[in-house]
């Protein structure tokens, strides 16, 4: 069980998020082609330790929220709203 | 026990949250309150439930022209939402009230967090609802969707096993 400091609402378990997936991936321009246009929708990273993700706050605010989480050891370092920046991920 | 109420939820317009205090202030004379509180006269609250969005609890008879009035009071400055026909207010106390809440609502409710006038969107019994503290009793309102108001009276009434129970519904109320 994860406990998300939602910037809005304080820490909140994980039950009332759903994971909505890499925060680091970026829609390609319209004439980038197919290929980056596929790596966009379905190519994604697999990493190992910090890695920056959207969680949905479904059952509290219904904000989008950016959270950066160690995907070894489940800690989770910075919570921000959907529009902040978050300090650049360290390896 | 079950408490009729009028609910209308209340969304600030893009940038207009300080012209919607304003009028919620010139009409209710009630402050907006911070994310995580609310504030109330006894007849009204407001309730934070996101940012830039309040639920206003009003009493139950002053009926739909009221929201109709806030809308055309507020066009322009924020979105009104009469959500009275699908949610319902629970109202939760004694002296257990805080046992019965630690086995079915995974927050902190200790006094030292969590004192009167605060409030919560959270899950309650996996339902979604509006927890909000009324007095230190300790006593609680639970807003919820409406057709999810009896699975969440039985489960209070399960986690309450240990301890007693009494349910009064809103028909037994009229006139408090």
């Amino acid at each position: 069980m994860l406990l998300i400091p939602c910037p809005y609402c304080g820490a909140r378990p994980q039950d009332e998020f759903h994971y909505r997936g890499d925060a680091t991936v970026k829609r390609p321009a319209p004439d980038a082609g197919l290929q980056a246009l596929y790596d966009f929708v379905y190519t994604r990273t697999n990493p190992r330790g910090w890695h920056l993700e959207w969680w949905h706050h479904y059952a509290g605010c219904r904000q989008w929220v950016k959270v950066e989480r160690n995907t070894l050891t489940h800690e989770i370092r910075t919570a921000v709203g959907p529009a902040e920046d978050t300090p650049q991920l360290s390896a | 026990m079950q408490r009729p109420a009028t609910l209308v939820q209340l969304t600030a317009r893009r940038g207009q949250q300080p012209a919607l205090a304003a009028a919620i202030w010139q009409r209710l004379q009630l402050n907006l309150p911070q994310p995580g509180h609310s504030t109330s006269d006894g007849a009204y609250t407001l309730i934070w439930i996101q940012p830039g969005g309040w639920l206003l609890q009003a009493p139950a008879d002053i009926g739909n022209a009221f929201s109709v009035q806030l809308k055309s009071a507020l066009a322009g400055i924020a979105a009104v939402v009469d959500q009275s026909h699908g949610k319902c207010v629970l109202q939760v106390s004694g002296l257990s009230t805080l046992e019965v809440f630690a086995r079915c609502c995974r927050l902190d409710l200790h006094p030292r967090v969590f004192d009167a006038g605060r409030c919560a969107v959270t899950l309650v019994a996996r339902v979604s609802c509006v927890l909000r503290q009324v007095d230190a009793t300790p006593c609680f309102d639970l807003i919820v969707a409406s057709t999810f108001e009896m699975w969440l009276l039985e489960e209070l009434q399960e986690a309450s096993h240990a301890f007693g129970s009494r349910f009064i519904p809103a028909n037994a109320v009229v006139g408090m």
